[in-house]
């Protein structure tokens, strides 16, 4: 229910449809009969948090549950903090109305670097002491999960528990436990020694970070009942892990807007650049039927009329055609569309193509990620340019007129050659469609370039890389402009300061805790939103705190460092990520992990299996 | 095929949700009930569905209607109810499912009551003086957004013209109102404008305002069905 103070500002806002709840599949319960309430937070708005899949699986997980009730929570958007600020209302949960500080448990998901100085400005909205250290009490209880977790350090400070990996079960296992020492009366202290046991968990208190003279991390060193290396969970099999039978359907417009069905977890590719690649192995499929049946029953409580298949890489399913089949032997019918995102060049079938244009057709992206052999091989993006070719060949004679292509420039090892070459595979890909004798009569061809900043993430082969500077990526996005010599190709670019800020948080240390404090009171929120970005009060916040962006942005580790998330175990090695390293330098190809295993470690998390080594 | 007349309502947190947002949500729900819905021809098909008088942001409603066809002839219009009834969101509830009598172009004008209250009874009871004062003028003029060929200007028009019946009584710290004002394409009060305006003219702001539609007419104040 919203409440009073919140009715009399909601129309001097933008959107008010954002801060109110009460959507189809929302989940009410009666407060008095649950033991644990659980905000659940998403740090950016509400289009962008109710658009993500993880959100609703676990919403659903907790409120699955006859004890807890799990709400959700955006970061207000600008104006409306500002009206909550001045008529003193705390930030508020979505479905009950109540006040976050009231909850058992605050946890954010932490999706994206940018959205970290949100995280801090939530917490100061609810009223919640920013510093773990600060919270004496067990509850509420500030937790963090998500893929940016696995370098928690710049956020460590914040944050009482850390959830590594997949959190179905690790969620539920958090809130037994809590429950557990609610009833027993226990410190925070006691609670937080059971939790350092699980595996999944890190208590980043528990472990004393000391440092070197030229501010390299010396030691990280456990306490406690904390173990050397806190380990990420895995969930060993899809498909009889829970997954949503409904979502809740926002009523106002979304940026996801439509049903999302995951196919599976995990990517056989091992491109070096790719975090998501690397953190979510092992490869763990979900069987066609389940997907399907799981579909078919969202798209019956939610009214959708597209389901969008999930995963890093739609085409490497192993039961991609039996799933199609499948699917539209009922989608067709009524109507509704199936999109397959992240497809690759490679292996895009003709098949795949035909059953594509059964349903409606979109843009087709392609992402070579690099514009020469070269430096591909390098970043092991398997990918040749006749490949590219052919499925533009492919796809130009199948109808389409717009070709959206994806690449990076500041790739470790890239030249200005390896820029130009983006622009020249953009070119070929415009004469591929003019060479083409069936192309629509009449119409001419688009190219779409986006080219985006590398930025080196944790547990990559290129953690230890340095990133471009901003005037080297500046220098390169010119360069790219200038080898453009067609209007039938776009190019977009991404703002260089925001990819270094992002840079410097990957791969931080806990000393980032400090600057964010101080770059938040400066106003800095949203860092994501280029409208809302103030680099210079970044700047600023860093020199105030006497520490160097750029020590953590564009310096090259030494592989003998001790990297702040060393002490973190996401299943993939640390001696595979050197080898891979030292390939990329000499150009050199892993081959993808369905032709041979590369023995990245990350069986051993799901007892040694992957679905990917049959 | 035939046409079908659901009278809804928007209540609670649904009226925070756009005309424009309440549209794609009933093409939804429609997929939801799974009706036979019947579709428009041509390269791209969609269910019929049309809608009366959009309502402002922030108001509730006891009275809005969308006009679907569908392309069965069995199925009953108490079945549609059920159906439909069983897949609505939190405040919009169906009223009812009829066939359509009138056509939407025919309503003229619409029944408001509005609620305001204000931080004290001193300033209910000053309000509800100086606006039935207000009211009771032949003249209230406010600005308004119009449009002039294709460009957008700010034209002034007199709200009192467009009031055909107005009750305005003190409860307390609350000021109630009921309304019938001019509502469909041509000439439209929304009674947001006439409460800003009114407090504007009086300097008194209300603390919270409610404002509910009751109800859309046709000429000679018949209601619309
Ligand atoms: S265990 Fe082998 S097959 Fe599985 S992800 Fe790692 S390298 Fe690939």
């Amino acid at each position: 229910m919203i409440p009073t103070e919140v009715e009399k500002i909601l129309l001097k806002v933008q959107k008010p449809g954002r801060y109110v709840g009460g959507e189809l599949n929302s989940v009410m319960k009666d407060k008095s009969k649950v033991d644990l309430r659980y905000a659940f937070c998403f740090p950016d708005t509400y289009e962008i948090g109710m658009s993500h899949l993880g959100m609703k699986i676990l919403y659903s997980v907790v409120n699955k549950r006859d004890d807890a009730w799990c709400e959700r929570v955006f970061a207000p958007w600008v104006d409306m903090e500002e009206l909550m600020r001045e008529k003193n209302i705390p930030l508020y949960a979505l479905e009950s109305g109540d006040p976050v500080k009231d909850f058992d448990m605050v946890g954010f998901t932490l999706q994206y670097e940018l959205s970290y100085s949100n995280v801090i400005n939530m917490l100061d909205l609810a009223g919640i002491p920013l510093y773990s250290k600060d919270r004496e009490s067990l509850t509420p209880l500030v937790v963090a999960g998500g893929p940016c977790v696995c370098n928690s350090e710049p956020v460590a400070d914040f944050m009482d528990v850390i959830m590594l990996g997949e959190g179905e079960e690790t969620t539920n296992e958090l809130l037994d436990l809590l429950k557990l020492h609610k009833k027993k009366g226990s410190t925070k202290h006691e609670f937080l020694c059971d939790v350092a046991k699980l595996e999944g968990f890190y208590v980043p208190s528990f472990y004393d970070v000391e440092y070197n003279e030229d501010n390299t991390v010396k030691s990280v060193t456990p306490k406690y009942t904390a173990p050397e290396k806190a380990v990420k969970r895995v969930i060993s099999d899809l498909d009889t892990v829970h997954y949503p039978e409904s979502f809740i359907v926002p009523s106002i417009e979304i940026v996801h807007d439509r049903v999302t069905s995951e196919i599976f977890r995990g990517c056989i590719r091992g491109c070096r650049f790719c975090q998501a690649g690397f953190i979510y192995r092992p490869i763990r499929e979900k069987s066609a039927d389940v997907v399907n049946e799981q579909s078919k029953s969202l798209c019956k409580t939610t009214g959708y009329d597209e389901i969008s298949l999930c995963s890093l890489s739609t085409s490497d399913y192993t039961e991609i055609e039996p799933l199609l089949d499948k699917m539209l032997s009922w989608t067709v019918d009524k109507k509704i569309n199936v999109a397959l995102p992240s497809l690759r060049v490679d292996n895009f079938s003709e098949e795949l193509m035909q059953k594509l244009t059964a349903v409606r057709r979109s843009g087709l992206t392609f992402a070579p990620e690099a514009g020469t052999q070269r430096l591909r091989d390098a970043i092991n993006k398997n990918v040749t340019e006749d490949e590219v070719m052919e499925t533009a060949r492919k796809a130009f004679a199948g109808g389409w007129t717009g070709v959206k292509l994806y690449f990076m420039i500041g790739l470790p090892t890239e030249t200005l050659d390896d820029v130009a070459g983006i622009a020249e595979l953009g070119q070929k890909v415009v004469n591929e469609f003019y060479n083409n004798p069936d192309k629509p009569k009449g119409k001419g061809v688009t190219v779409n370039i986006s080219a985006s900043s590398f930025v080196p993430k944790p547990f990559t082969p290129f953690q230890w890389e340095a990133q471009d500077t901003m005037e080297q990526l500046s220098e390169k996005q010119q360069h790219l402009m200038a080898s453009v010599r067609t209007k039938k190709i776009n190019i977009s670019t991404h703002l260089t300061p925001t990819s270094f800020l992002e840079g410097v948080f990957a791969r931080g240390d806990r000393k980032l805790s400090k600057v964010m404090e101080v770059a938040w009171k400066k106003g800095c929120r949203f860092d994501g939103w280029d409208d809302q970005f103030h680099f210079d009060l970044w700047m600023e916040a860093f020199k105030e705190c006497g520490i160097e962006p750029e020590f953590y942005a564009n310096r090259k580790r030494d592989f003998s460092e001790v990297l702040p998330w060393d002490h973190l175990d996401y299943g993939v090695s640390k001696k595979f990520l050197m080898k891979e390293n030292e390939k990329a330098h000499r150009s050199e190809t892993t081959q993808n992990c369905r032709q041979k295993c590369a023995g990245c470690g990350a069986n051993k998390l799901n007892g040694g299996k992957c679905h990917a080594m049959c | 095929m035939r046409c079908v007349r659901i009278r809804f309502t928007k209540t609670g947190r649904m009226i925070y949700v756009s005309h424009l947002d309440v549209n794609r949500m009933m093409a939804r729900a429609v997929r939801r009930a799974e009706l036979p819905m019947w579709y428009t021809e041509g390269f791209n098909p969609h269910p019929y569905i049309a809608f009366a008088l959009p309502l402002s942001l922030g108001q509730s409603s006891e009275c809005e209607y969308m006009d679907i066809r569908i392309e069965s002839d069995t199925m009953t219009d108490e079945e549609i109810k059920e159906k439909f009834s069983a897949v609505m969101p939190e405040g919009a509830e169906i009223k009812s499912v009829t066939a359509p009598v009138y056509d939407i172009n025919e309503i003229c004008g619409a029944k408001y009551q509005v609620k305001l209250i204000f931080n004290s009874d001193d300033e209910a009871k000053a309000f509800c003086e100086k606006s039935t004062a207000l009211l009771d003028g032949g003249e209230l003029l406010a600005e308004k957004k119009g449009k002039k060929g294709r460009r957008k200007v700010m034209k002034q028009v007199n709200l009192i013209e467009q009031i055909f019946e107005k009750e305005v009584a003190l409860d307390g710290s609350e000021v109630l109102m009921n309304l019938t004002v001019a509502a469909g394409n041509t000439v439209n009060l929304n009674p947001a404008l006439l409460v800003e305006t009114l407090s504007k003219e009086t300097g008194i702001c209300p603390d919270l305002q409610y404002i509910e539609r009751k109800d859309l007419i046709i000429a000679n104040g018949v209601s619309f069905r």
